[in-house]
């Protein structure tokens, strides 16, 4: 599914390089739960940026189902991206003026999708997460496990193939954390591919890989 | 999808409720001024358009051209003109004969008055024009000899609640008393023929061609009638029906009757015109508003971009593309500019009244009336949010997901400062406006205190008519009882407000070569009150027989290359060739509107004619004074109504709708300024957000609150310097511009008006940016770096 080649990430500052990632060669398969692990700055989040195509790698090759990602122009990164990745945050991230449902909504919005399906979509998956009577609650009104639930809906609700979460237990206490787990283990259960970065061994175990990041490089996989 | 977007925006627009309030404010200001000068500009573009079939009505005019190639135009023909032409050509649907008469008086019963627009014109007048006729004969009121059509206002002025259909009106012009036959509604303000009563001219008065004065000939053309192709034909025309076309080197024309408001500056004519550049320079400015308004949104909305940097990498992650983030921040710019129109309207309706009542209702301001005005409005609101929204919305929808999402995200600093660049830019604007209004604001004063080559001080200047000639004797005596009273003169005119020309051509030249001269008819003392400056030779006096002796000034000598002047003959063509020989030279005088260039000028003696009466005081015009002229008037005349003024108000009053203008400038500059300094105070509280670390570890380190404020205020002020100093040069040229644009008499810029300006604007920002800085610079060093 997923095959970098030589991935390298630097940025110049006055013609001194600074190395995030050095020399990534990873495949993934389709349906496989894989836990980035490493210390700060070791080039985990940047490394899911890249995957997740919101970064572009300075230099190597990235395939995505054998497509070259990184000889593609914006346009076709941005659809093939909203039409196969969800993305979970530590911070939740979701936007702060919008409702519980208008925050689900957003994807489908930008999918084109007609108003009648998108409606039915978000129903279902406010049920499916149990969070019909909070869909009219704005995120500052919800506990931070709530916000993370609503998160990782919103990142599924448009049936990516690939989930990438950046430490998204990070933020949660251990029982609010746990459900969250437990969620994307299911969903990977169900098919979808799952990339975590996280400290936690715990969260870590989760998963059926792991992949330890120092200083950029790959330090096992 | 735009639902999103809109709920979005509002509640964004709802959360940074101090931001929001200062970007619709700027917004609504802007497009305020840009409304009132759309609706000035329309009002002025459409005169006389209320007519029916207002594009086939045209005014003949004529046109001569001189040995040296000068075209003089003028908007009066003679009497027979329209008759002939329609007679002649059968494009022309029909034709009507004018003959604006100096002012009247009118008697009703107790009710004398003097009428200011009298027109004596033909039946079909009301044909070619349409007046509302609200009473009395709707079709045929001017088919009898003496029936006289009354404005509204007339009619009320006169009979206050009486019915007048069928009233008689006694006049001096005409023995037999005139029949009011219908009343029309009053000149509608965008009119070029101002008029408050119409009298039928007698029968056969048409077929004169001995008459002078203000007549005009307007015909109406059949429609899809080629009016160039029409004119071709006029020569032969002429030739064949006008006595004396050929000899005389004139040439009728057509002028479109819409035309004559703002395009007939260079016509001689009585009709109600007006410099197109005055409105060119308002709608300028409001343009150049607008322009500091786009500015200022994109400063406000760039400067806090942080907070939408979140949204903006949270709807990247969720597949937003950038185009659509583009769309859906031009679209709340947009929304932004919806809001404040309503606004704008509001502000535009309570202030309109105040505006028009400032102009002396000589215009209406009206939107709803105007579909064209209206959408050019809306559309004008749209693509101001419209061009709002483009650098923001570029500016955002760059913002990288991967930087925007990260925990501590503070923005980037940039080298290049777009924001400061833009500021720069809306302060070299209001600079400019404030040179600008300045200079203009000098040139009023200037105008004011002028050498026009006579004084108009002391003066009362009384109303008058034919009737008190045959007084003026009497009057004079028994006025010069009092001993504040040292002249009284009569004249023609009010200096100022003399427009008059006439064709005239020194002695040996031949008659192909006549031109239009200034030319002004005065009674006795004239020159003596007004102390103007012989030069050579003498002033008119009733010692000698001055009925064809006249006065020139330098000017004119020059013009005609007379260095020994004295003597010298000219023949004045419309008062059949009369022969006038110059008796004195006056200093240079400066008569007309103050628009006008100084040009030659000729006075002639006619002491029939004293519509005005000058009574000059030795010390200024008391009330006890006037109550003694207006006893002796009332005993001498009493047949004339006492209505005076006094000669220096008139003048300033002359220069009203200029003083008017300037007025308008003032508060459009003060509004730029104002809202510059909204995008600077933009400007300061982002700098100060964005550096309040650093303020922090500067007062941990002991400098003192003096030294913090210094340092945050020195670089705004040094933004505000740079603007003034790239202004400079464009306020230079542009006052320069507007200086000469019209007036003769012209101020200096001096050094003190760009200090003047400059000072302004420096204190106007210290004010926008001082309380900002001061503020960051007394906040606790603790706090400040506890936040990190």
């Amino acid at each position: 599914m997923i095959k970098l080649k030589d991935i390298e990430k630097y940025y110049t500052n006055k013609f001194i390089k600074s190395y995030v990632l050095r020399q990534v060669n990873l495949d993934i398969e389709e349906g496989e739960f894989i836990s980035i692990m490493g210390p700060s700055g070791a080039g985990k989040s940047t490394l899911l940026y890249i995957i997740g195509m919101l970064d572009a790698p300075s230099a190597g090759e990235y395939y995505f189902y054998d497509e070259p990602v990184h000889k593609m122009s914006e346009r076709k990164l941005s659809e093939l991206h909203k039409s196969h990745i969800g993305f979970v945050f530590q911070q939740y991230h979701l936007i702060d003026e919008l409702t519980v449902y208008e925050n689900l909504e957003t994807p489908l919005l930008y999918q084109k999708m007609k108003s009648k399906e998108r409606k039915a979509m978000v129903a279902d998956i406010l049920d499916r997460f149990n969070m019909v009577a909070k869909k009219d609650l704005f995120p500052n009104q919800l506990s931070g496990g709530q916000q993370q639930l609503v998160a990782v809906a919103r990142a599924v609700i448009a049936e990516p193939k690939l989930i990438l979460a950046d430490e998204p237990t990070g933020n949660l206490h251990s029982d609010q954390g746990k459900e969250i787990m437990e969620l994307l283990k299911k969903l990977n259960q169900s098919g979808t591919t799952i990339i975590q970065v996280t400290h936690s061994k715990e969260n870590a175990g989760y998963g059926n890989r792991i992949i330890n990041l120092k200083d950029g490089w790959v330090e096992s996989n | 999808m735009f639902k999103n977007y809109i709920t979005t925006a509002l509640r964004n627009i709802k959360r940074q409720k101090f931001y929001s309030f200062i970007n619709i404010l700027g917004l609504s200001v802007g497009f305020t001024i840009f409304i009132i000068a759309a609706a000035l500009y329309s009002f002025n573009l459409n005169y006389d358009t209320f007519h029916k079939d207002s594009d086939r009505i045209y005014l003949v005019s004529s046109e001569r051209s001189t040995a040296d190639g000068i075209k003089q135009k003028d908007a009066y023909t003679n009497l027979p003109t329209a008759s002939l032409m329609v007679q002649h050509f059968p494009e022309i649907e029909q034709g009507v004969t004018l003959q604006e008469f100096f002012r009247q008086v009118f008697r009703y019963k107790n009710t004398v008055l003097y009428e200011r627009h009298v027109i004596f014109t033909e039946p079909n007048f009301l044909k070619v024009f349409n007046y509302l006729v609200i009473k009395g004969d709707d079709r045929t009121p001017l088919d009898k000899p003496n029936s006289v059509v009354l404005t509204e206002r007339a009619a009320v002025k006169y009979f206050g609640k009486e019915e007048p259909i069928g009233k008689m009106l006694e006049t001096d012009f005409s023995d037999m008393p005139l029949v009011v036959t219908a009343v029309i509604e009053d000149c509608p303000a965008n009119s070029c023929m101002k008029f408050d009563i119409l009298v039928s001219l007698p029968e056969n008065y048409t077929q004169n061609w001995n008459v002078a004065g203000s007549i005009y000939s307007f015909v109406k053309v059949k429609p899809g009638v080629d009016v160039k192709e029409l004119e071709t034909k006029f020569p032969q025309f002429m030739y064949e029906n006008i006595p004396g076309a050929e000899e005389k080197n004139v040439m009728l024309s057509l002028f479109p009757m819409q035309d004559i408001h703002l395009k007939s500056l260079d016509m001689n004519s009585g009709f109600d015109i007006a410099p197109m550049f005055q409105f060119y320079l308002i709608l300028g400015i409001a343009v150049a508003l607008l322009l500091i308004v786009i500015i200022n949104f994109t400063v406000l909305t760039t400067s806090h971009y942080i907070n939408r940097a979140k949204e903006v990498g949270i709807r990247k992650v969720v597949g937003a593309a950038k185009w659509q983030l583009i769309q859906q921040y031009i679209g709340e710019s947009m929304l932004m500019a919806l809001m404040a129109l309503p606004v704008a309207i509001i502000l535009f309706e309570i202030i309109s009244p105040a505006f028009e009542a400032m102009l002396g209702g000589m215009v209406e301001l009206n939107l709803w009336s105007n579909p064209l005005l209206l959408l050019i409005i809306f559309s004008t609101a749209m693509l101001v949010g419209f061009a709002s929204g483009i650098y923001p919305a570029f500016y955002l929808s760059a913002i990288k997901p991967a930087h925007a999402l990260k925990s501590k995200y503070v923005g980037k600093a940039s080298k290049f400062n777009v924001r400061k660049g833009l500021v720069v830019f809306q302060f070299v604007l209001a600079f400019v406006m404030i040179v600008v209004t300045l200079a203009f604001t000098r040139q009023m004063d200037m105008l004011a205190i002028a050498d026009l080559g006579y004084n108009r001080e002391n003066i009362i200047s009384i109303l008058s008519n034919d009737e008190l000639y045959k007084k003026f004797d009497v009057l004079e005596r028994e006025l010069k009882q009092n001993s504040n009273i040292s002249i009284v003169a009569s004249a023609h005119n009010l200096p100022f407000s003399w427009g008059r020309q006439d064709k005239m051509r020194p002695e040996g030249v031949s008659e192909k070569e006549s031109e239009n001269i200034s030319s002004y008819p005065c009674g006795y003392n004239f020159i003596e009150a007004l102390q103007m400056k012989i030069v050579e030779g003498r002033s008119f006096s009733r010692e000698f027989n001055d009925d064809n002796s006249i006065i020139i000034s330098e000017e004119t000598a020059k013009h005609f290359g007379w260095n020994d002047p004295i003597g010298k003959v000219l023949i004045l063509e419309e008062r059949g060739n009369a022969r006038k020989t110059v008796i004195g030279v006056v200093k240079d005088f400066h008569f007309p509107h103050v628009f006008f260039e100084k040009a030659p000028a000729v006075i002639f003696f006619r002491p029939q004619e004293p519509f005005y009466i000058f009574v000059k005081t030795v010390s200024a015009p008391d009330e006890r004074t006037v109550q003694y002229v207006k006893n002796v008037w009332n005993k001498v005349v009493p047949d004339i109504p006492f209505e005076y003024s006094i000669l220096d108000y008139s003048f300033e009053e002359n220069l009203h709708l200029t003083t008017k203008v300037v007025e308008i400038f003032k508060y459009i500059s003060i509004i730029s300024v104002f809202i510059a300094c909204l995008g600077l105070f933009a400007l300061a509280s982002y700098t100060v957000e964005r550096r309040t670390k650093e303020i922090g570890v500067r007062k941990v380190l002991g400098a003192s609150v003096n030294k913090i404020t210094g340092m945050l205020v020195t670089e705004f002020i040094k933004l505000v310097v740079i603007s003034n100093i790239i202004a400079l040069p464009f306020a230079y040229y542009l006052s320069q511009y507007v200086i000469h644009a019209g007036w003769v008499y012209k101020t200096d810029l001096t050094v003190t008006l760009f200090a003047v300006s400059f000072i302004l604007s420096i204190v106007s920002s210290l004010l926008a940016v001082g309380f900002q800085s001061l503020k960051a610079a007394m906040s606790n060093p603790i706090s400040a770096l506890r936040y990190e």
